[in-house]
């Protein structure tokens, strides 16, 4: 059922903390992961046991520090030692999913808190936007939720050509797209849990406003999707470009650690196991004239792919985290597109469905394998 | 003190096989050049007695304590030459194969490339070998008792024997009654002996024994484990079980050719037309066709089989005795009908079957070269119209009955069971045995055999032969106690793993599992059979196969990378990697 929680002061967020407010004060969950907000104004994820300290959560900020599905699989692992709520965007939650069937995370006693999500900015000009007072976040959200967006910096890349900014699987959802946040909060949520927050189910509810405003945004971003992800495909067509186009890496691996689903305890590329014997390199170097040093550059990043490309959400988190702007997000949604298309796989949408590259189909791949 | 390899080259003639192709001396001059290799020698057959005589020598006045030999397949020699090395004293995992046969000589034209080829072949698995590690080879207790699937008179029989030699034996049948096609027949060739006077005793005694359990209506859904140590789960009715098997005999039998798609013969079309199987049922009710006795009985020969168009080339190796025995049943009980048979040739190799093919012939039967084209009604009969080939011309016969002989054909399902157990088939459809004269009750999958027509078409002695070798093959790791394992198998290190289990999801063997409490993968050695898939799936490197680890597999595709580049091989520097860390 869709619920409203009133506005205070006519402010979302304001009306957003106390929501949150009442899951823990009503006994809904023990604990909450949900990003607060620092006196300077720095978005931090936290975990939250005490209301009051709702008092400073933030969810709706268009910025992302970090996919929430990393910090989840910590509190979780095999199973959440308490009630834990955890308010998500869309591609953190559909990380998560990839996580639990990686059996990294668990969503057994977690409640899904989901929030539309408008976009979110990189960081720095999340930062110009507050130092500079380009605009008022209540007003971008009210922006938001017409389909609009405010004059200012881009959204992230990743943001721009997302195409699934409705969480899917949230236990609760927090609607921005549609009728706006005037008239109050709406929240979609099971009539038993909104009994028990005291929420009362809004009839007159204009599901076709808020279709309208998603189909036009997704709409706008399905597009650009599209035509970033061809421009690319088209760059990859030419022998040498993958590496052309890593050619600037610097090794540094933030795009490994800020990859949600990249989990190894231990990155392959961070032990001995390409550390050869200075023949190697004089050898190789015999054998084609010149060789790139150090030799794993162009080979993490394959690695990575050939792990990630199925199982990618398109958060864009690894392109944030390049200090060299390398658009690894992008490259990873091309290939991954392709990956999960070729296995009519999608990631993070439904638990029940196996990973393809470890599931075996006697009848699949006929058209390049034995046709028996 | 470090370890320093001292590895031995032993590069073999096959006779011509690989000599023909490639220059033998060039490449052992080439071998003994290589870092660490105290030793390179070439000789006739390698895996001859002389052969082994050399290497043993060498490992104990060289002291070598690595041994490469490039021969043939180590599907082949492997176990030879590591027997071979473990009598002198060496552990049989510190030899390497390097295969400069059927990936070298067999394939390529004698040139100088194919010498290379040889040569990186070595030298790849030199490098390997100076990394090689001895590992344990441990024994693990067997099941005492086989699994039997299919209750026809190979399977009864099979079972019987493992029985009879003290062990427990499941016998799964799928359909209601044992007995399989052997049930269906009235009489048996040459000796004309009631089908049921053979089956009868052999099934009560199968019914009677104390450890023999009968499972019918019951079908094998899943086959887990490995030799010693399977595990099958058996559904009858709608209730699973599971049965421990330390061997599994496969008896399932064959289907009889569909009589309907050889549509030039009418089957299904004239009431005449009947097939061997039909006539078997026929004869116990003393052959009526209308109500009369046929007068006029013409026979077709290769229905099914011998028949490229169909896609079944091969003899069914029955029918021609089959005809033979119905024909002269024919002209015992009717002395008035006359009886024809159409054949392509008669096959009558069995013991007493040329003899009996006399009698047949003696009594009135009449043989014609020929195979029909087509049968044609004609008031109350049919006519049957072939081309005699001895006469060279066409000739038509009348006929009021018309027995098809039907070939064997693999059974619908072969191909789910193949899969279930990991068997190989042949191109025919049958299950394929593990080496067409030396192993022909074996299967590629260590303690599963054949057993019967389910490996291809036989009579019912050499179905019962077959069988006996079966259960007498089966039963060696049943007597044993004990079964060696796989030492080259895989395990985890603990530190890298992060428990995400898509090893175990590719494992086909089961031998994965998450530790409930350290939450890493575990590995079962007994039921991993060190087939790296789960090596390949693991995103981390924490899964290493042993006598495959990455260390080896590196030092081995270092050494071919810079093998294929000819021009420059003066200049390359014998890597530190050939120096085992």
């Amino acid at each position: 059922m869709i619920g409203l929680f009133p506005l205070k002061d006519g402010d979302a967020l304001t009306a957003v903390r106390s929501f949150l407010q009442t899951l823990l004060s009503n006994d809904v969950v023990d604990a909450l992961y949900v990003p607060l907000e620092s006196a300077e104004g720095q978005i931090l994820p936290a975990l939250v046991t005490d209301p009051a300290r709702l008092e400073s959560a933030n969810p709706l900020a268009p910025v992302m520090l970090v996919n929430g599905a990393r910090a989840i699989s910590a509190l979780t692992q095999k199973k959440a030692p308490a009630r834990l709520g955890a308010v998500l965007r869309s591609c953190e939650t559909r990380a998560l999913v990839e996580l639990v069937k990686l059996q990294q995370a668990s969503l057994e006693d977690v409640l899904l808190i989901g929030v539309d999500c408008p976009g979110t900015y990189e960081l720095a000009d999340y930062q110009a936007i507050q130092k500079e007072a380009l605009f008022a976040l209540e007003d971008a959200l009210q922006a938001a939720g017409r389909g609009e967006q405010l004059e200012g910096p881009d959204l992230r890349l990743a943001c721009q050509m997302c195409t699934q900014p409705i969480p899917e699987q949230a236990d609760i959802h927090l609607h921005i797209y549609g009728e706006g946040l005037a008239g109050g909060l709406f929240v979609e949520i099971g009539e038993e849990l909104a009994e028990k927050l005291g929420l009362t189910p809004v009839l007159d509810y204009q599901v076709k406003k808020r279709q309208q405003v998603i189909e036009q945004v997704l709409g706008d971003k399905q597009k650009l999707r599209e035509a970033e992800i061809s421009a690319l495909q088209a760059r990859l067509g030419s022998n040498g470009s993958i590496a052309q186009m890593f050619a600037a890496c610097l090794r540094c691996h933030n795009c490994m650690t800020a990859c949600p689903i990249c989990y190894c305890k231990t990155c392959l590329f961070r032990t001995a196991a390409f550390d050869h014997p200075p023949e190697h390199y004089l050898n190789a170097a015999y054998r084609k004239g010149a060789i790139r040093l150090l030799g794993d550059t162009l080979l993490f990043h394959l690695t990575r792919m050939n792990h990630m490309a199925a199982s990618c959400v398109s958060c864009g988190m690894c392109s944030s985290a390049c200090p060299v702007d390398i658009p690894v997000g992008l490259i990873f949604s091309t290939i991954g597109t392709q990956v999960q298309a070729a296995f009519g796989y999608t990631p993070g949408k439904d638990l029940q469905e196996p990973l393809p590259l470890v599931t075996f189909q006697a009848n699949e791949w006929n058209e390049i394998g034995e046709v028996k | 003190m470090a370890f320093t390899p001292r590895i031995g080259v032993y590069i073999c003639h096959c006779g011509i096989n690989i000599s023909a192709s490639v220059d033998i001396e060039a490449v052992t001059a080439f071998a003994a050049s290589l870092p660490a290799v105290i030793i390179a020698r070439d000789y006739t057959y390698m895996c001859s007695d002389p052969g082994q005589a050399l290497i043993k020598e060498d490992i104990e006045q060289l002291k070598l304590n690595r041994v490469v030999v490039a021969s043939c397949s180590p599907r082949m020699h492997e176990p030879t030459f590591r027997a071979a090395v473990a009598s002198a004293g060496l552990n049989p995992y510190c030899f390497e194969m390097a295969n400069i046969r059927e990936q070298c000589s067999w394939v390529h034209p004698g040139s100088e490339a194919t010498t290379q080829k040889a040569m990186d072949l070595i030298a790849s698995a030199v490098a390997k070998a100076a990394h090689l590690q001895p590992l344990i080879t441990r024994q693990v207790e067997v099941s005492p008792s086989a699994l039997v699937i299919g209750g026809g008179i190979a399977g009864l029989q099979a079972a019987l024997d493992i029985a009879e030699a003290g062990f427990q034996v499941t016998l799964v049948e799928r359909a209601e009654q044992p007995g399989g096609h052997a049930a269906q027949l009235h009489t048996t060739f040459p000796y004309m002996q009631p089908a049921r006077e053979l089956l009868r005793p052999l099934m009560e005694r199968v019914d009677a024994h104390p450890r023999i359990e009968v499972m019918l209506s019951a079908e094998v859904e899943e086959i887990k484990g490995f030799v010693g140590n399977f595990e099958a789960s058996v559904r009858q009715s709608e209730e699973m079980r599971t049965v421990s098997a330390g061997s599994i005999v496969i008896a399932t039998g064959f289907e009889v050719f569909d009589a309907h798609i050889k549509k030039e013969f009418g089957y299904g079309l004239y009431p005449q037309v009947i097939t061997t199987l039909d006539f078997e049922l026929l004869s116990a009710q003393n052959l009526q066709v209308n109500g009369h006795s046929p007068r006029k009985v013409v026979f077709i020969q290769c229905v099914g089989s011998r028949d490229q168009s169909l896609g079944n080339p091969y003899c069914s190796r029955v029918c021609c005795m089959v005809a033979a025995r119905q024909a002269k049943w024919v002209r015992q009980r009717l002395p008035e009908a006359e009886v024809t048979i159409f054949y392509m040739d008669v096959r009558a190799f069995g013991k007493g079957f040329e003899e009996f093919y006399d009698q047949v012939r003696t009594c009135g039967v009449i043989y014609r070269r020929g195979n029909p084209s087509e049968i044609l009604r004609q008031g109350e009969h049919l006519l049957v119209r072939a081309e005699d080939t001895l006469l060279g011309e066409v000739v038509e016969v009348e006929a009021d009955l018309v027995v098809l002989a039907l070939g064997m054909v693999p059974r619908q399902d072969s191909a789910a069971l193949a899969s279930l157990l990991k068997l190989s088939r042949s191109a025919d459809g049958f299950f394929m045995e593990a080496h067409p004269k030396l192993r022909p009750v074996d299967t590629s999958v260590a303690g599963v055999f054949l057993a019967g027509c389910c490996q291809g078409p036989k009579d019912i002695a050499d179905s019962i032969s077959q069988a006996r070798g079966a259960a007498a093959a089966a039963m060696i790791p049943l007597l044993r106690g004990q079964v060696q394992v796989e030492a080259a198998t895989a395990y985890v290190e603990e530190e890298l793993c992060a428990g995400c289990g898509q090893c175990a999801q590719v494992c086909t063997y089961g031998a994965l599992r998450l530790h409930p409490v350290r939450n890493v993968m575990t590995v079962n050695q007994v039921l991993c059979q060190g087939c790296g898939a789960c090596a390949s799936a693991c995103p981390s490197g924490a899964v290493t196969v042993s006598h495959f680890t990455f260390t080896q597999t590196m030092a081995q595709l270092e050494v071919l990378l810079n093998g294929s580049n000819h021009q420059r091989k003066q200049e390359l520097l014998p890597t530190a990697s050939l120096m085992a860390k």
